[in-house]
């Protein structure tokens, strides 16, 4: 009796035809609790008769398979981070959720939206960088095949996958230290296995000099712009990152350095173990979660970094903003998309919350300040934002 | 008990992926996430929501790899940890007012200039979405939302029964959300969600 009445008003929520008595009384209903044990029973039967299974949805259903993929492998690299890239939808909060963009403006602007002519669409980055070996030779990695592509004494160079580059461990332990360096260029971004088993992820227009393998005290590195690391343990040789003039000594972590020329300050944040840095005269210890920030006078400032997630969103694959204001997100822009962005007139006043997926096209995220009410115009590589 | 072919088959696929064979979980996610997902659809109303539903649970289940090799059915055992999740937003959605007839309500609507220039976009996509299904759900749906007849009436015109009737619409309904969602611009799944406010049965 119940039953049959259960069915019904189910099937009228599930058919979009449920009026709004009906829907008091299904709510009514769903309280007690043998109705909820049949609504069970209900829903079991209809997944295990596919039921609703059709057809239009190849699109999100390859979206979601390649999420979990993707998620499979980040927790298969960083074991102690969970980190939920799609469900970083504090997003959810905000107006959309979609696979295409999440923003949305904190002050708005009584402007009136004018769709500004645009060139040609730019193309988002992908897995580029420029490997130059100790004699000086380069090779471009986006365009040598896998496989092996070079060797320094005995240490053999691998390229595996299409943005990732290893050092296989040399049995040769007498051998000099032979000076690498990783770079990309704008629009690109690339992953590197260090002899020791250490990992960098390296952002756009970013670069890493290192020893081809560690034959000394200890394991020096070189960083300009944007590398996370995950660094191999090894207690007898102690790791040390030197970026401008600051040298980060670590054991066996990770963490994430953002040293741009162009931001105002080099941020390190610590996800896992201890670093200790060393500027000038000053000294820091950091605590995991914790973020140094070291500015032009050399001044340390720790504070606590409670969004993890933003910090290394690049690696994942999104930009992640947190109140930025329009010129951080468009150097972000800049090194992506590889243009450059100029303001005709004041910049325009806006903070930016949320998350994009780095792999949209350029024009594909400015609809998005179209919907803040930014007017643009895209010239070559130029982006020229309006007020 | 004999075994079927197609349980030697999952426990086969599920020892494969316990032990860590990234194909073989690739496999079971080409088996089960359709169905997986349209059941979430239909009753989350959200592809977003549903999409967060389906990635959840095969993470949790990539997680947990080593317990499967003592799972029995497979469907079970994922209906089992995503059933509560589902029911938990069923209930919240019988809280809140609910509107009924999809056609009614963008009708109804009395829009600003702007608004009602989103809301043409969105009509338009909806009906080349209609439009792009398959000829027998395409026509119980037009009957049911366009012609207004009952499920029971449509049954009888159609010579089926009103339970694939029903299923009919809600996978209608589901490939709509979706079709929306692909071909929609971002201004128009904006405007799609001021209008979920009003719109709570689609």
């Amino acid at each position: 009796m119940d039953e049959q009445l259960l069915r019904n008003l189910l099937d009228k929520y599930l058919t979009g035809t449920l009026s709004d008595q009906e829907r008091d009384h299904l709510d009514k209903l769903l309280q007690l609790r043998e109705n909820s044990f049949l609504l069970e029973r209900i829903m079991l039967e209809e997944f295990e008769q596919h039921r609703f299974e059709g057809e239009g949805h190849e699109q999100v259903l390859s979206l979601i398979q390649e999420n979990i993929l993707n998620a499979v492998h980040q927790v298969r690299k960083t074991r102690t981070i969970h980190i939920r890239r799609w469900a970083a939808a504090a997003a959810i909060l905000i107006l959309i959720s979609t696979s295409y963009f999440i923003f949305y403006p904190k002050s708005v602007n009584p402007v009136t939206t004018q769709i500004a002519e645009t060139g040609a669409d730019i193309a988002p980055g992908g897995n580029k960088a420029i490997l130059t070996l100790s004699n000086g030779s380069t090779i471009r990695l986006d365009s040598t095949s896998d496989g092996a592509i070079a060797h320094e004494d005995e240490t053999n160079i691998l390229k595996t996958d299409s943005g990732h580059l290893l050092y296989q461990k040399s049995n040769n332990l007498e051998a000099e230290a032979k000076l690498n360096t990783l770079a990309t260029p704008r629009g690109g971004t690339f992953q590197l296995t260090l002899s020791d088993g250490t990992k960098v992820w390296l952002n756009a227009a970013s670069s890493i000099t290192y020893p081809s393998s560690f034959t000394g005290t200890d394991r020096k590195v070189t960083i300009t712009g944007e590398a996370y690391f995950e660094v191999a343990k090894d207690r007898s040789k102690p790791f040390l990152v030197s970026v401008n003039d600051m040298v980060i000594t670590v054991l066996g972590t990770h963490f994430n350095i953002n040293a741009y020329e162009n931001e105002t300050q080099v941020k390190t944040t610590l996800f896992e173990g201890s670093i200790a840095l060393k500027a000038g005269q000053y000294n820091s210890l950091l605590k995991p979660g914790e973020q140094a920030e070291s500015g032009n006078n050399g001044k340390i400032n720790i504070l606590q970094q409670d969004d993890l997630n933003q910090v290394i969103a690049w690696k994942t694959g999104y930009f992640n903003f947190r109140d930025a204001d329009l010129p951080t997100v468009m150097r972000q822009l800049e090194r992506w998309y590889d243009i450059d962005v100029r303001y005709n007139g004041q910049v325009p006043e806006r903070r930016f919350r949320g998350e994009l997926p780095r792999n949209l096209t350029l024009k594909e995220v400015l609809n998005v300040l179209k919907e803040v009410k930014i007017n643009y115009k895209i010239d070559g590589k130029m982006l020229i934002i309006y007020n | 008990m004999v075994s079927t072919d197609k349980t030697y088959d999952e426990r086969a696929l599920l020892a494969r992926v316990s032990k860590g064979d990234e194909a073989a979980f690739t496999s079971l996610l080409n088996k089960h996430t359709n169905n997986l997902y349209s059941q979430a659809l239909a009753y989350t109303k959200s592809s977003e929501v549903a999409q967060d539903i389906v990635q959840d649970v095969f993470l949790k289940i990539w997680m947990k790899r080593k317990e499967l090799t003592s799972i029995d059915r497979f469907e079970n055992y994922l209906f089992i940890m995503t059933r509560n999740r589902i029911i938990s937003i069923l209930r919240k959605k019988l809280t809140v007012p609910v509107s009924d007839g999809m056609q009614e309500l963008i009708e109804e609507n009395s829009p600003s200039p702007e608004q009602q220039f989103s809301l043409k976009q969105v009509e338009s996509i909806l009906e080349k979405g209609i439009l792009a299904m398959p000829p027998q759900r395409q026509i119980v749906f037009k009957l049911s939302r366009k012609e207004g007849l009952s499920y029971a009436e449509i049954a009888e015109e159609l010579g089926i029964s009103t339970s694939t009737v029903k299923s009919h619409i809600v996978q209608a309904l589901n490939f709509l959300r979706d079709y929306l969602r692909a071909h929609g611009e971002p201004i128009i799944t904006l405007v799609l969600l001021l209008f979920i406010q009003k719109f709570k049965n689609f």
